[in-house]
């Protein structure tokens, strides 16, 4: 090529051309989204996270658990074409319908949008699925009941809850402390097969850091309507 | 050494002179001389190339792809909106957004603006409400059910043996097309009733066709959609009323034909009751 | 004299032009030999660095309770620390020691004040240093290949922008003549990398955009960074020592314009084929999917071009160790262009959020880049440092170890992937028996990693037995030319 100014040119231009589509478009459509309300006069979401569930962002931020758990539920795909047994209230008929795998794996009870995302200083997508999908995690009342227990027991060794997982155990985010005049009421129940137990006259207890991590993890949900994406199947 | 099969009219090294080293630099001792003459004569000359012309089937293909991604580009992108999340999204298509099932709208509607009255389970409130369940009334043509929600009904009516003298408002006028649709959907297909789905275009249509008038009373509606009529005919309304009836002091519901609650309902003279919004109360 | 006109004369790189070819070259060899030199030691450094992040990652995904007793292996961390050792430690070093002297060669100039480049490598490689122990004390930010905590990216700014100012001057300043295809791929790769650096950093850390647009940023980071920054890098490298080494012309000047041409202007667009059915509005996943696709086209090109003049010769290519990791990167060029083609919605409902991706990330990565720069290294450092390889077994080791280990790693990663994408989208089945079937996948990652670790070891040897052999007349010389050190009689 002999013609330098066009080599200079076209390169520059062919660098700033996807910038301004992709990112100065996008900035432009998504930069500004403001919470919203499916109907008339229902609350706004999303909601802004504050508190110890923000901590429990920073928690999970510093373990980068974003390589493994995604949070980004799949919406409703045309391209999936699965035999779906479709129940109506006299027959039960198999066919073949257009499904969601993450709603139906019950991951979400609809697809991920933008607007999920607008109070999130760095959205935690994810890239993997090395464990499931936890953008609605906080709304799956079996896990948080009756005090997060799975949570911390999950986070402790995950072969208690999950076994056969790929999760590392995250013991460093517990303590052994001993045993007061009362038993702690945050302590861990652990069972017999767990091989990294208290000594007798020791409980296991949840550092702060586990406690924010398992506030964030309750706070995630996208149980919620906006205009531009209802609930599905 | 070189294999000079190059085309030789595009040099693409610039042309050396023939020279020793430049002046200025460091004298060299005679080992390192021939050490580093041996690795010169080993270099061969720079690239270069040759002038083929593009293979036809690359314009071809270049020109193929170049097409088939355009109109990709052009029809899956949503019309570029930014609440368009669905790549078959088609312009003028009711709503933006993901796929909604129907069932589940309507149950949200139903349970929002008709559960008061009707119930959850669709058994209304005897002597109060008309029952939806296995009633063949919103059921078969789909008219009438849009009608009955666009306008409201007032009126004595016999629905499955019950017989209720009250006032429907029309709630369909403060909701969408779609939503009508929706609720309609559910309600024809839960309860034990079955028939076929409504959609929002049926709804727009009756809306532009009726207008605006006063609600309807039980004899204008059936005289303009009869009851059994329609697209579906009403299997499970003339079937046994469903399930333990849960309003204690009902009675017994005889087996309700379609003919027995259309000779049944009557217009008994009495203006119809204005005003009580069956909705308001329970809440 | 103007202290201005002193400075513009004593960078001004071009050599005297009555020497014959090969003594010019010869002298540009040597002006850039300790650069050369130190950024390709420093790259190998940080590439056995992440070998081993790499591999306890692998080991950690088929047995969780290793090395788990401690927050700073945790397995998030490690695998960050390993990517980003691997991309900013060992692929943009590597990247650089070729770009400096793939343009000083091309262009016809030697370097001049070669302290510059010694600074800006260091400021480099502490950065690298200060961001990947920064990942493992827990400052990650969890944006993929942006994980360095961002104070470092200043200081890699910094660094960058004198390192790519030396490449550009060398441009300037070059001999007349016409601009061979490799200069172009490399003019390309220098300018684009600060710019998409530049962009990411600020949209992200410094002045964050709202949700999801730093997703979308992020996304088109990685996918310049793979395609505009690596991939160019690669097939400049292919482009010069395909036809240097064989002796023979590239194919057809006209096909490496549109080769050249249709990957700078398609790549920038394919970014957002990672966020499929993600939560982007569809024209995003849309424009990522035309972009990506029409990446077939490069492909096609490269293999016309480059797999021409390689067949052409095929015992040429054998013969060469060189070529051997060049054509390997060749192919692969040619194949990841056809993956990128198969990334419509029916794919990536499938393949995207699986292990598919880190297939695709690693057949760039290694399989077309680091390949290509190992063959530039043996090409290179030979010429620069004035010493033959000690050892033909150990770059065969290298060559073998690596192109099987990356070849049954990748096609593993592309199969397993695959087949998890199936199953997810499957509700039937369990997730956690999803899971478990990627108990393969993971050991045969286990043993890849051991197998390409002990690849890298065979080089770093190579290289550290030529260093030492070097080592005497390196510090006398650069000492010497300090000042610091009586000027030997050896060669220069």
């Amino acid at each position: 090529m002999k013609n330098l100014p066009v080599l200079y040119c076209g390169i520059l231009f062919m660098l700033i051309a996807p910038w301004c589509g992709l990112i100065l478009g996008s900035n432009v459509q998504l930069g500004s989204l403001q919470p919203g309300a499916a109907q008339d006069g229902d609350p706004l979401y999303p909601k802004i996270t504050g508190g110890l569930a923000a901590q429990g962002r920073e928690v999970y931020t510093e373990m980068g658990c974003v390589y493994c758990h995604t949070q980004q539920p799949r919406p409703a795909s045309a391209e999936i074409l699965q035999l779906q047994t479709v129940k109506t209230n006299t027959t039960s008929r198999t066919e073949l319908a257009y499904v969601s795998p993450d709603i139906a794996r019950g991951w979400a009870k609809r697809g991920a949008v933008p607007r999920d995302y607008i109070y999130q200083d760095h959205p935690l997508l994810g890239m993997f699925r090395n464990g499931p999908d936890l953008a609605d995690i906080g709304s799956n009342v079996a896990l948080s009941m009756p005090t997060s227990i799975w949570h911390y027991q999950h986070l402790y060794d995950p072969q208690i809850t999950s076994k056969g997982s790929m999760m590392p155990p995250f013991r460093f985010l517990f303590k052994m402390q001993k045993i007061g005049d009362h038993p702690s009421p945050m302590a861990i129940t652990l069972p017999d097969s767990e091989p990294i137990r208290p000594a007798p006259s020791y409980e296991v207890v949840p550092t702060d850091r586990a406690i924010a991590l398992v506030a964030y993890l309750r706070s995630l949900n996208q149980d919620y309507e906006l205009p531009e994406v209802k609930f599905s199947q | 050494m070189s294999d000079h099969s190059s085309s030789a009219n595009h040099p693409s090294s610039p042309p050396h002179l023939p020279g020793g080293l430049a002046g200025g630099e460091d004298r060299l001792g005679d080992e390192a001389l021939l050490n580093l003459h041996e690795k010169l004569m080993r270099e061969k000359e720079e690239p270069s190339e040759g002038f083929s012309l593009i293979p036809i089937f690359l314009i071809f293909l270049g020109c193929l792809l170049t097409y088939l991604n355009g109109v990709y580009l052009a029809t899956k992108s949503g019309g570029f909106h930014w609440d368009v999340y669905n790549a078959n999204w088609k312009a003028g298509e009711g709503g933006t957004g993901a796929v909604v099932d129907p069932m589940k709208a309507g149950e949200r509607i139903f349970l929002a603006q008709c559960k008061q009255c009707h119930g959850a389970d669709g058994m209304g409130q005897p002597g109060t409400y008309p029952p939806l369940a296995g009633s063949p009334w919103p059921v078969g043509d789909p008219a009438r059910p849009i009608s009955l929600l666009l306008e409201g009904m007032s009126g004595p009516l016999t629905v499955l043996g019950q017989s209720v003298n009250n006032s429907m408002p029309n709630v369909g006028a403060g909701l969408k097309d779609k939503d009508i649709a929706y609720v309609l959907t559910y309600v024809r297909n839960s309860f034990g009733n079955h028939a076929d789905p409504v959609d929002d275009g049926e709804v727009s249509t009756v809306r532009a066709e009726l207008g605006s008038r006063a609600p309807w009373t039980p004899d204008e509606l059936l005289k303009a959609h009869p009851l059994g009529a329609g697209k579906a005919a009403p299997t499970a309304a003339s079937g046994t009323a469903p399930g333990a009836v849960p309003a204690a002091g009902s009675g017994s519901a005889p087996a309700g034909s379609a003919s027995t609650a259309a000779s049944g309902a009557s217009v008994s003279g009495a203006a119809p009751m204005a005003g009580t919004a069956p909705a308001a109360t329970g809440n | 004299m103007c202290p201005f006109e002193d400075l513009a004369s004593s960078i001004d790189p071009r050599t005297d032009s009555h020497q014959s070819e090969p003594e010019r070259l010869a002298q540009i060899d040597q002006s850039l030999r300790g650069p050369v030199f130190f950024f390709f030691g420093k790259a190998l450094g940080w590439l056995i660095l992440a070998s081993i992040f790499g591999l306890i990652a692998a080991v950690k995904m088929v047995n969780p309770e290793f090395l788990a007793g401690h927050e700073y292996l945790t397995y998030g961390r490690v695998f960050a620390a390993a990517m980003d050792a691997f991309v900013y430690g060992w692929g943009c070093q590597a990247a650089f020691a070729v770009a400096l002297w793939l343009m000083a060669r091309l262009c016809g100039t030697k370097v001049r004040h070669l302290g510059v480049l010694y600074i800006a490598g260091a400021f480099w490689n502490l950065g690298v240093l200060w961001g990947v122990g920064g990942i493992f004390l827990g400052g990650l930010t969890s944006v993929p290949l942006l994980d360095m905590p961002p104070q470092v990216a200043p200081l890699l700014g910094f660094s960058y922008v004198m390192i790519a100012l030396w490449g550009l001057l060398s441009f300037h300043y070059r001999q007349p003549g016409p601009v061979y295809v490799s200069q172009w791929y490399l003019l390309a790769a220098l300018l684009l990398f600060p710019w998409v650096g530049f962009s990411a950093e600020l949209m992200i850390f410094f002045a964050p955009a709202r949700g999801v647009v730093q997703s979308v940023v992020d996304a088109w980071f990685v996918n310049s960074l793979l395609w505009l920054w690596f991939a160019p890098v690669a097939l400049a490298v292919m482009y010069y020592l395909l036809p240097k080494i064989l002796g023979r012309a590239i194919y057809g000047y006209y096909l490496s314009v549109l080769g050249f041409w249709s990957l700078i202007s398609f790549a920038g667009w394919a970014g957002t084929h990672f966020l499929v059915y993600g939560p982007i509005p569809a024209w995003l996943q849309t424009v990522g999917i035309v972009g990506n696709t029409m990446l077939l086209i490069p492909a096609i090109i490269a293999a016309l071009n480059l797999h021409g003049t390689a067949l052409a010769d095929p015992k040429g290519v054998w013969a060469s160790p060189v070529l051997r990791f060049v054509v390997f990167s060749s192919v692969a060029f040619t194949l990841a262009g056809l993956v990128a083609t198969l990334s419509s919605r029916e794919f990536g409902i499938v393949t995207n959020l699986t292990q598919f991706t880190a297939g695709n990330g690693l057949h760039l990565l290694y399989a077309v880049f680091s390949m290509a720069m190992f063959g530039a290294a043996y090409y290179i450092l030979p010429r620069v440092m004035g010493r033959e390889w000690p050892s033909a077994i150990l770059i065969k080791a290298h060559f073998w170890s690596a192109a099987l280990g990356i070849s049954v790693l990748v096609l593993a990663l592309y199969y397993f992937g695959w087949r998890q994408g199936v199953e997810i989208n499957n509700p039937e089945i369990d997730f956690i028996t999803t899971v478990k079937n990627t108990d393969t996948l993971n050991r045969i990652r286990v043993g890849a990693g051991a197998l390409l670790l002990v690849g890298h070891l065979a080089f770093f040897v190579n290289f550290a037995w030529m260093a030492v052999g070097a080592g005497c007349e390196c510090c006398c010389a650069c000492l010497s030319r300090f000042g610091l050190w009586p000027a030997a009689g050896g060669a220069r």
